[in-house]
């Protein structure tokens, strides 16, 4: 389940759907309110939000957390675009052999996207490719604490830890 | 011998900058001239320098006159009375050729001398072409936060004009939810990028799509030309934007020299017409009105930093012009003046160069400036203060038509244009907008390249570094420091800011100072302070690895007494002089108690302590001293930063960077940073830490930020205050930043301010003006989540009073519950969310 990832973002949109709210968090939290001095033009939401909304937030997030979907389950969500472009670019990038590229392509991933663990797997696997054995389980490690319940992406990486070893 | 002592009593060079050097042979230049009295004016006529330099040198010798001749005395006294006259008549010969001798061999080493100094001044520096450094690309994605209005400052930012078709690189145009631009061809350093022309729509502050306005297809991400953040010059002080020969455009170059030189290609390097001229004028009117100065003449006295205008000097001058025309061709001159003249002045800043001087005054790269923008900026070459556009637009404006009339004189330009450039106002990039100058951030750039290349690499081989600097981000902290400091009595308080990303471990900001555009003391690097309490969350990790702690564990906060040796004793006390008894290490961190973390330190061991700081990133000494777990060691901002940010990474080690790749300057690559970790504290104990550091925010020191910061974003962080109020520190995290903060006197004094009151204040403005997502606590395997009551830790429930969320291993004997008070809703609501931080 996904979902996790979403939950630390806490968007001030969220109140309004459980869809919205499994559609936000595969941005991850890339619709978090972004303020600069002098430059805000909309007021911060949540600070000026009534309790009560708090409050309904939190139960929707519990509620999907528990019931509707239950532990464990994984739910097919669409990418980030960017960093869907960027795994396709690294892919193309290590068909050619060109791994310093693939590994390239993948960190602007991560820049985007630094709570995605297959962006993270797949860096990891770039490096074991190259060989790169030691850094290719500490990248295959960071991907499985950042898999949450993501059962394919945990044991792919333990897989790595336990082949790069 | 003479000569030999001139040698000696020359000054050393030394010192890369020009600036001390210079001073010195201008004092020379004129102690020579006080000896000369009434100097030959032919001093000036540059054919004839060897009767210039005569009559110094020989008011020089006759000084050194008596020494001299009381040795001849001594020789000559038995044939005195001999042969008076004669032998009379013959010293004073000897002596004349003697002197016309060392005279001539004088001159040349003199010669030699300038040669040597003005050689070195061009090559030093001022003629090799530094690595430029670039700030990070913005990509721009669907999905990202990012405003139509900041999309459109950072494409002000880096020069992108308004055009309403947007067709030309390095145009744009602003419409409703959407904003067209076409991006300049840029080449990254994993290759050239072409210019894209795009509309990206945005929603509300983010960005919905974005289309290629050729085929119309969707693009899922496209990146801008990185901004220009500086460049690095021997020495690290000034900043410049050089311009290599072909990025000079034709019309710049021709204008100048209309106006400026127009034999340059002519002469060599004098222009005896023009000293004629000056010198009538100079003459008639009885002062130094005039100098018939050529560019090359300019560029020696622009070395020089010296606008007196003294005969020696200008003779000096004249030599100097007269050896660079010879050692260099005509285009190297004309790139080098291009490069070198002083164009104004921005507080402490000197502009030198069109290429900055563009960017400072019309906020964009040379070759996009109109012809009115460049006459504008020719016109300034005479007099950069009196002609100072900002300052004194009209005369400014007058001497701009003066230029565009020449230029049209020497047919550079049709009169109907010129009478169009003529009609412009004088259209400026406000000072705000172009403060384009990091000098903290590029110190941090030229640290970390130092491990790898050599310092003549960075400022001669035209490098180019692209670097993880976040405009954006930097703007933030400046502001966010200065601001508070503004508002505070105390003129001495000073303080630093670094701001890291947390995954990728890339330093995006940092500010040395609160003159922030001031190149100098870069607290953010330099500034070792005691960390005070920061250390805390590293005594605590300790505790946690050790197994004999967990976050409810009780400690004991009572006074304490420290043997440290048979003879010495240290009795810690608490920042409030009380003691509260038996503590959970949750209140006891979020708190900040001392007491406790003395008894946890010294129980687990400060080599264990030690180790945990290692792991965490910190190098350099620690003093495995008892004072340690109440933060003796002494850490800059930045190794603080690395340190939190290890905490943040979900205990993964990824040293911090600025430079993400070098590239050689015809863009090939020639190094990367790339991203490394390396896993150092393991899941289990950390999450435990990081519940109390959220705790800190939400119950301890840190809670006064909660006003500031959305409660929807979880942050965790601690406050660290030292002995006497010295140093006010606050290091802290959400899901995606970490932000370092310390005030501080330089001269120790005390700041009157503890972490919270003053570090604190900053930190939170800073993030909150950072697109943050929230920190995430997903629990580790093994841990089960449960309710605490935080002020008498006892296992409560969701609904009682006090109740805390806690996840904990779940092998920990946790403490005995306590019978349920409804706690009233209200109490619930404002922490309810904190129990969403706890995946299961």
């Amino acid at each position: 389940m996904l979902l996790g990832y979403g939950f630390g973002c806490y968007h001030s949109q969220m109140k309004y759907s459980v869809l919205v709210l499994l559609t936000l968090s595969l941005w991850g939290c890339s619709l978090a309110p972004y303020e600069t001095e002098n430059t805000s033009v909309t007021p911060e939401p949540t600070a000026v939000e009534p309790q009560e909304e708090t409050v309904e937030q939190d139960v929707q997030v519990t509620t999907i957390d528990d019931e509707s979907l239950g532990p464990g389950t994984v739910i097919p969500v669409p990418k980030n675009p960017a960093v869907d472009a960027l795994q396709k670019e690294a892919q193309s990038a290590v068909l050619a052999g060109n791994y310093d590229n693939a590994a390239m392509a993948l960190e602007r991933a991560v820049r985007i996207e630094p709570r995605d663990p297959k962006v993270w797997l797949e860096l990891a696997k770039v490096r074991f490719t190259q060989g790169q054995y030691a850094q290719a389980r500490e990248l295959a490690q960071k991907a499985r604490r950042l898999a949450g319940v993501d059962g394919q992406i945990k044991s792919e990486a333990e897989r790595i830890i336990n082949r790069a070893r | 011998m003479l000569a030999k002592g001139l040698l000696l009593s020359r000054p050393k060079p030394e010192a890369r900058s020009p600036k001390p050097e210079a001073r010195s042979p201008e004092s020379r230049a004129q102690s020579l001239e006080r000896r000369a009295h009434s100097p030959d004016p032919t001093a000036l006529e540059p054919h004839s320098p060897l009767s210039a330099i005569l009559p110094p040198m020989a008011a020089r010798n006759s000084r050194k006159k008596p020494a001299n001749s009381k040795k001849k005395k001594k020789k000559t006294k038995s044939r005195k009375q001999r042969n008076k006259r004669a032998s009379k008549r013959k010293t004073w010969l000897r002596a004349v050729a003697g002197l016309a001798g060392v005279g001539l061999v004088a001159l040349l080493i003199y010669t030699l001398y300038l040669d040597f100094r003005i050689t070195r001044s061009f090559e030093g520096g001022h003629w090799d072409v530094p690595a430029q450094v670039f700030a990070r690309p913005l990509e721009i994605y669907v999905g990202q936060n990012l405003s139509a209005l900041q999309l459109k400052e950072e494409l002000l930012a880096l020069g992108y004009q308004r055009d309403g078709t947007a067709s030309l690189p390095g145009t744009f145009a602003v419409g409703r939810d959407s904003l067209i631009v076409t991006t300049r061809g840029f080449k990254f350093f994993d290759g050239w990028q072409d210019p894209t022309s795009l509309r990206v729509n945005f929603g509300e502050n983010y960005i919905a799509s974005i289309e290629d306005r050729g085929s119309g297809a969707n693009v899922p991400l496209a990146r801008l030309d990185p901004l220009l953040i500086g460049s690095l010059l021997p020495g690290g002080g000034e900043d410049r934007v050089l311009l290599t020969p072909s990025e000079i455009p034709e019309l710049l170059t021709a204008s100048l020299l209309a106006v400026e030189d127009r034999s340059f290609f002519s002469h060599h390097g004098l222009d005896p017409r023009g000293i004629a001229r000056a010198f009538f004028v100079n003459v008639t009117s009885g002062e130094l009105k005039q100098g018939g100065s050529t560019l090359t003449q300019q560029l020696v006295k622009s070395y020089y930093l010296d606008n007196r205008r003294t005969f020696v000097r200008k003779f000096n001058e004249a030599i100097m012009a007269l050896l660079l025309e010879i050692r260099y061709s005509k285009e190297e001159l004309l790139t080098a003046y291009i490069n070198e003249i002083f164009l104004g002045q921005d507080g402490s800043r000197a502009i030198h160069g069109f290429g900055l001087a563009s960017h400072f005054y019309f906020n964009k790269p040379v070759r996009e400036l109109d012809g009115h923008e460049i006459a504008l900026l020719v016109g300034m070459v005479k007099g950069p203060s009196l002609y100072d556009p900002r300052r004194n637009p009209e005369r400014a404006k007058n001497r701009r038509d003066l230029v565009i009339d020449q230029m049209q004189a020497q047919n550079l330009v049709e009169s109907s244009r010129a009478g169009e450039w003529k009609t412009h106002e004088l259209r400026l990039a406000d000072g705000e907008s172009n403060r384009g100058y990091f000098p903290a951030y590029l110190g941090l750039v030229r640290q970390q390249l130092k491990r790898e290349y050599q310092e003549s690499d960075l400022t001669k081989a035209g490098l180019r570094v692209f670097t993880a600097f976040d405009p954006m981000v930097q703007r933030q902290a400046e502001t966010s420091l200065t601001e508070y400091l503004s508002r505070h009595e105390d003129d001495n308080l000073d303080g630093a800011v670094v701001a890291t990303t947390v995954d990728g471990a890339e330093v995006i900001a940092v500010v040395g100072g609160k003159r922030v555009a001031f190149h100098g003391f870069n607290r953010a690097l330099e500034a070792k302070r005691p960390v005070g309490s920061l250390v805390k969350p590293a005594v605590y990790l300790a505790a946690f690895e050790s197994e004999r702690y967990h976050l409810l564990s009780e400690v004991v906060d009572e006074a304490i007494v420290v043997d440290l040796s048979n003879t010495t004793q240290w009795s810690p006390s608490n920042y409030d002089q009380e003691y509260v008894g038996e503590i959970s290490i949750l209140r006891a961190l979020a708190e900040s108690r001392n007491i406790p973390s003395v008894r946890v330190g010294l129980d687990v061991g400060i080599d264990s302590v030690v180790t945990v700081l290692r792991r965490l990133g910190v190098v350099g000494e620690i003093n495995q001293y008892p004072s340690l777990l109440l933060g003796s060691l002494e850490l800059t901002p930045l190794q603080v930063a690395q340190m939190y940010n290890t905490l943040g990474n979900g205990g993964f080690l990824t040293p911090l960077k600025a430079v993400r790749a070098v590239s050689d300057s015809t863009g090939e690559p020639l190094g990367r940073y790339p991203l490394q970790v390396r896993q150092t504290v393991q899941s289990a104990p950390l999450h435990q830490l990081l519940q109390g550091m959220v705790a800190v925010m939400q119950r301890g020191t840190g809670a006064n930020s909660q006003s500031r910061l959305p409660k929807s974003v979880a942050v965790a962080g601690k406050t660290g205050t030292t002995d006497e109020l010295r140093d006010s520190w606050f290091a802290g995290f959400s899901g995606n930043y970490v932000g370092v903060v310390w005030l501080g006197r330089d001269d120790n004094e005390s700041t009157g301010l503890t972490g919270a009151a003053g570090a604190l204040q900053v930190w939170a403005d800073l993030m909150a003006g950072l697109p943050n997502h929230g920190l995430l606590l997903d629990s580790p395997d093994g841990f089960t989540p449960s309710w605490v009551s935080y002020e008498s830790n006892r296992m409560t429930g969701e609904t009682c009073s006090d109740s805390w969320p806690v996840s904990l291993p779940d092998s920990t004997r946790l403490p005995p519950p306590a019978p349920c008070l409804e706690k009233p809703r209200v109490g619930r609501r404002a922490l309810s969310w904190i129990k969403g931080l706890f995946v299961e």
